[in-house]
């Protein structure tokens, strides 16, 4: 009925049947070329990573770089890869955030900013999508992947193979979000891409596209995690490790991953109708033809509801792990911890309309999501006076991972709090998509997924690569996230009191302009804080020998992932350990059977490395790309490649292989050497 | 190639300036000379929940710094005043497990700090039925007083619920204002008065104002916030709203719901005006207005941003019916083409059924008119088979 906006009008390239057939919608001036800043910021991108590659080259790494990581099947290297992602995603995300503060803050006094709303709209839509699918969901899997099976006592995820597969088409994802800062646009109709604006009638672009075939390889990619992660828990832990004696952390990664494996299915079918709608005429969303865009509403949040509750339960597990080990002493309420951490995961696929009470639902319906919403306070709360008692009458070493857990405490209560109001319509009537709304869910992502992710890369770090993070510059990195987290939000708190809403790319009101000056400056701070966080990994890398952890056991650990050397060997455990209780490990230093060598060893049944996982999330990469660009013979070859490359791993018998036991036993000796040099 | 985009920033800067700073005096005025009417609302909970708002404000540093700024807070009507105390409540409510919740933390992180061996240590100390009991219970008794709360104000405040007059004129007939979201401005048509504005409305003090709203592009969010709730627009689809204003003054209105690049200037004025003022706007709007035809219409409904304040008359009383059918533009509407098909499966052979060409294209004629053709179908003896 109506005609499209004036953005996005396509090119004036030539359209010819050849070009168009080898190139589909893709041409020379798909890229922005007289854009600056995406130009800059590209140029930044191609250049680092030609840095990359010439300093592998230059030191001659390939051969170290390719049979140690990338085609590694090993859960500690492919969770690490997931959090180097995570943390370069970190970087990119933020950068945006930087842009729309900074737009905001310039673009309220009367002035019109610095960035053209179609450049803006997309950063906040890109914003959204790198921080929640490619860096807390990556830093999170990459920590449960790391992690759990080590505290389960196994030696490896269930399908190693897989784990590859599922690292690199979250990457391949990645690769595709970055490319279109370059080669085309990004969406520009927010992180959930709700229809119709997300129609080909409003977003006639590629930028919708991208969404979608980003998050539709990354998604497969998690999920696939997600099944990896379940089966292991159920299948690999070690003798004696009832569901009861598994440690806190290992319970929230099997809920978290149960949610993936019910939750993403949902995205997947979800964005497929809207590729439906785009890429063969359909109408599933749409204005016209018996499209209906509240279903998608309700199906992207039936999904995204959960998706809050898999980023938030493992970081709870890592807070459980560190308040119990910081204090001492043994977590306080062990089997509520494990019913709330349930009650909470049930309860995640009960709440999704509160995200649209304004939709003009009735009252009852209103009120029953309201009132279930409230409920996910009751588990969560059970869980934050656990922490405190396990706190009380503890021995509490305020190192960094339990700084981290104390911020977290306290900004957490404040973001559920403001969850809470936000749950009963009627106030949500008037804060809805106001930037009050902004500033809860930084409260609870920051304040819980990233404080948790942080507290757990300290806490891990010296696990995952034998060295302790420098504590200083560890404290500058959490006092700047901390103080710059409210500096940044609680102004927005009291602009969306003020009547602000959402994504505004200029703001018409001058007495709100003070606010976006003292919201930009707390992201300063927070910038602050992430470049001490590199910077502290980068020193701590520097200075490794003085920081290096000789027994494996760096923080006086609980759970069995201490018994192990750091970094532990390929093989995690040489004798799999047997459990009599959650604290594992903390039982066996209290009777003195924590240290004993065995007299002698088994051969280990491991994985070998394989490139195929490797090679098909590249591939997948470009069978995105040729998709979004309408190259049907990239789209089609590259699917064909990856089917074939699926089929003959198949074929490959030589999967598996016996460490020797004089091998494991050379590992082990070092090992034992190694703690009686550090007096153990 | 992006196009560039013209944006009179300075122009919708000044106005909006010029709109919050007479607002913020006018409030002001009327806050000290005089006392506020005694509203339904006001009872026992609120004025107990006035002096803890001043409690709160302490807290906020932001808000007491902001004053009647803070719009939502500030509310004028009976609305937005039931939005603000349930706020305050819930937040009072919330804040009776929080604020010990921050004081143990840092309390019990003090306290147990480990250089303090002063302190009991009991390592083993991880079960106490009488501690679980408790914080089980304390946020469950909180929740259920949050819910009850819950279910209550939902259905009071339900945007079906169509607000009453205000006690001091009880007759006040309700407004009927059809809305509808454009890329990217509003339209407002008021049936009663054959006249149509967009970017700007206009409701008497005290009388109650019915919405029926929709969107003709994508999702907005329909949004006065001194006023409350707000709604979403959606095309094909009507959802409905009830607001009155209680004290005379323009209101900024915006869309709460990001609508693609023109949103940021989607915004209007509601003027809340004295019977006699609202009376002269409707008539200035009769005077000054163009007559809004089919073509008009359709021009307006392109994309275009930061429109003025403009005045129609002569409307098509069925325009906000048939923006909701998607067939303003002279398409045949979808109630009579689900009409029109359900006819067809009553009566396979019913020719009057057909689409307007194929029925152009079979008879080689004009074919009738489609209001005609669906009369046809509902008056036909086919219709009572239903």
């Amino acid at each position: 009925m109506l005609t499209a906006p004036a953005h996005n009008i396509p090119s004036m390239s030539p359209d010819t049947p050849l070009l168009n057939l080898l190139f589909g919608k893709l041409r020379l001036d798909s890229v922005p070329w007289h854009e600056p800043i995406i130009m800059v910021a590209g140029a930044g991108m191609v250049g680092a990573a030609i840095l990359v590659l010439g300093l592998t080259t230059y030191f001659k790494k390939w051969t170290y770089v390719w049979t140690e990581w990338l085609t590694s099947v090993d859960h500690k290297k492919i969770g690490a890869m997931y959090i180097i992602l995570a943390l370069i995603m970190l970087l990119r995300g933020f950068a945006d955030a930087l842009m729309m503060r900074s737009q905001q803050a310039l673009a309220s006094a009367g002035g019109a900013g610095y960035l053209p709303p179609e450049h803006f709209d997309q950063i906040f839509s890109a914003h959204g999508v790198i921080m929640i699918f490619f860096m807390a969901m990556p830093f999170v899997i990459g920590l449960m992947n790391i992690v759990m099976p080590l505290q389960i006592g196994a030696r490896d995820v269930a399908f190693p193979y897989l784990n590859s597969m599922s690292f690199w088409l979250t990457a391949a994802g990645a690769i595709l979000i970055n490319a279109s800062l370059v080669i085309g646009e990004f969406s520009h109709a927010g992180w959930l891409a709700y229809p119709p604006l997300s129609e080909l009638e409003f977003s006639p672009g590629v930028g919708t596209d991208y969404y979608i075939w980003a998050l539709q390889i990354s998604g497969l990619g998690t999920l696939l995690s997600g099944v990896n992660l379940i089966t292991t828990i159920f299948k690999m832990r070690a003798p004696g490790m009832t569901m009861m004696r598994m440690p806190i952390f290992t319970w929230t990664t099997l809920v978290a991953n149960m949610l993936i494996v019910a939750a993403f299915p949902i995205l997947t079918v979800t964005l497929a109708l809207l590729g439906a709608d785009r890429y063969l005429g359909m109408h599933f969303f749409t204005n016209d033809g018996g499209g209906n865009p509240m279903m998608y509403v309700n199906l992207i949040w039936a999904w995204g509801h959960p998706e809050v509750y898999i980023l938030i339960l493992p970081a709870f597990g890592v807070f459980s792990e560190v308040v119990a080990t910081f204090s001492r002493k043994r977590l306080f309420g062990y089997d509520g911890m494990v019913y709330a951490t349930f009650a909470i995961g049930i309860l995640s696929f009960l709440v999704w309309l509160h995200h649209f009470f304004t939709m003009g639902a009735g009252a009852n319906v209103n009120a029953f999501f309201g009132i279930t919403t409230m409920i996910i306070s009751i588990p969560t709360g059970v869980k934050i006076f656990n922490w405190l008692f396990t706190l009380y009458r503890g021995r509490v070493r305020l190192e960094l991972p339990m700084l981290w857990t104390l911020g977290f405490i306290i900004t957490f209560v404040i973001g559920g709090m403001t969850g809470v109001l936000m749950a009963v319509p009627g106030a949500d009537f008037v804060l809805h998509n106001s930037v009050f709304l902004i500033a809860h869910f930084h409260n609870v992502i920051i304040g819980g997924v990233v404080f948790g992710c942080i507290a757990g890369l300290n806490y891990w770090f010296p696990k995952t690569f034998g060295f302790k993070l420098h504590v200083g510059i560890g404290k500058v990195s959490f006092w700047c996230w901390l103080i710059g987290f409210y500096i940044a939000f609680l102004p927005l708190y009291a602009l969306g009191l003020m009547g602000m809403t959402r994504r505004l790319d200029f703001v018409n009101n001058p007495v709100w302009h003070i606010y976006l000056i003292v919201a930009l400056c707390g992201a300063l701070l927070i910038f602050v804080g992430i470049i001490a966080q590199i910077v502290q990994i980068v020193y701590s890398i520097w200075k490794r020998d003085e920081l290096r952890d000789l027994t494996g056991d760096p923080w006086d650990g609980r759970t069995l992932e201490w018994a192990t050397s750091s970094p532990p060997p390929f093989y995690n455990f040489a004798v799999l350990p047997k459990v009599g209780n959650h604290d594992a490990f903390w039982d066996a230093k209290q009777t003195g059977t924590a240290y004993v060598q065995p007299k002698s060893y088994e051969p280990i049944h491991m994985p070998h490395n394989t490139p195929t996982g490797f090679l098909i999330g590249i591939v997948s990469a470009g069978l995105g790309f040729g998709l979004v660009w309408h190259i049907w013979w990239m789209a089609g070859g590259a699917l064909l490649v990856m089917i074939g490359l699926g089929i003959a791993h198949t074929f490959n018998e030589n999967r598996d292989y016996y460490v020797p036991a004089e091998e494991v036993k050379a590992i082990e000796d070092a090992h034992f050497a190694n703690l009686k040099k550090a007096g153990n | 190639m992006r196009p560039a985009v013209p944006r009179p920033y300075a122009l919708v800067c000044n106005r909006f300036y010029l709109v919050s700073d007479f607002d913020f005096a006018a409030a002001l005025a009327r806050r000290f000379r005089f006392p506020e009417q005694p509203s339904p609302h006001s009872n026992m909970l609120r004025r107990s929940i006035k002096r803890g708002m001043s409690l709160l404000a302490l807290g906020a540093g932001a808000a007491v710094l902001s004053g009647c700024q803070m719009v939502i807070l500030d509310p004028k009507g009976p609305v937005g005043l039931a939005e603000k105390d349930l706020i305050i409540l819930a937040v009072l409510l919330m804040l009776i497990p929080v604020i010990p919740v921050i004081v143990m933390t840092l309390w019990f992180a003090w306290r147990y700090r480990a250089s303090n061996t002063k302190a009991t240590y009991d390592p083993d100390f991880e079960h106490s039925n009488r501690i679980e009991a408790v914080v089980w219970a304390i946020p469950t008794l909180i929740i259920i007083a949050l819910g009850t709360v819950t279910w209550i104000s939902t259905h009071e405040l339900d945007p079906h619920v169509k607000v009453q007059a205000a006690a001091h004129k009880p007759d006040a007939k309700p407004i009927e204002v059809e809305v509808v979201s454009l890329d990217w401005k509003w339209l407002f048509i008021y049936p009663q008065y054959g006249i149509a504005t967009v970017n700007e409305m206009a409701m008497p003090v005290g009388t109650p104002v019915h919405f029926k709203l929709t969107s003709a592009s994508v999702m907005n969010s329909f949004f006065i916030p001194q006023l409350g709730s707000q709604i979403y627009t959606m095309t094909g689809m009507q959802t409905q709203l009830s607001l009155r204003a209680d004290h005379e003054g323009v209101y900024d209105g915006i869309s709460a719901n990001y609508s693609g690049e023109g949103f940021a200037g989607m915004k209007f004025q509601a003027h809340a005006l004295s019977d006699a003022d609202f009376d002269a706007w409707i008539a200035k709007a009769r005077t000054s207005g163009q007559a809004l035809d089919s073509a008009t219409y359709l021009s307006l409904a392109k994309p275009g941003m930061f429109n003025r304040p403009t005045y129609f008359t002569s409307i098509d009383p069925q325009l906000f019916h048939k923006v909701l059918n998607g067939c303003a533009d002279g398409s045949l509407c979808k109630d009579d083409s689900v009409n029109l098909a359900r006819m067809k499966t009553l009566d396979p052979d019913a020719k009057f059924c057909e689409a307007p060409e194929d029925a152009k294209q079979r008879a080689g004629q004009t074919p009738v008119t489609q209001q005609t053709q669906s009369n046809v179908a509902l008056n036909s003896a086919v219709a009572p088979k239903i």
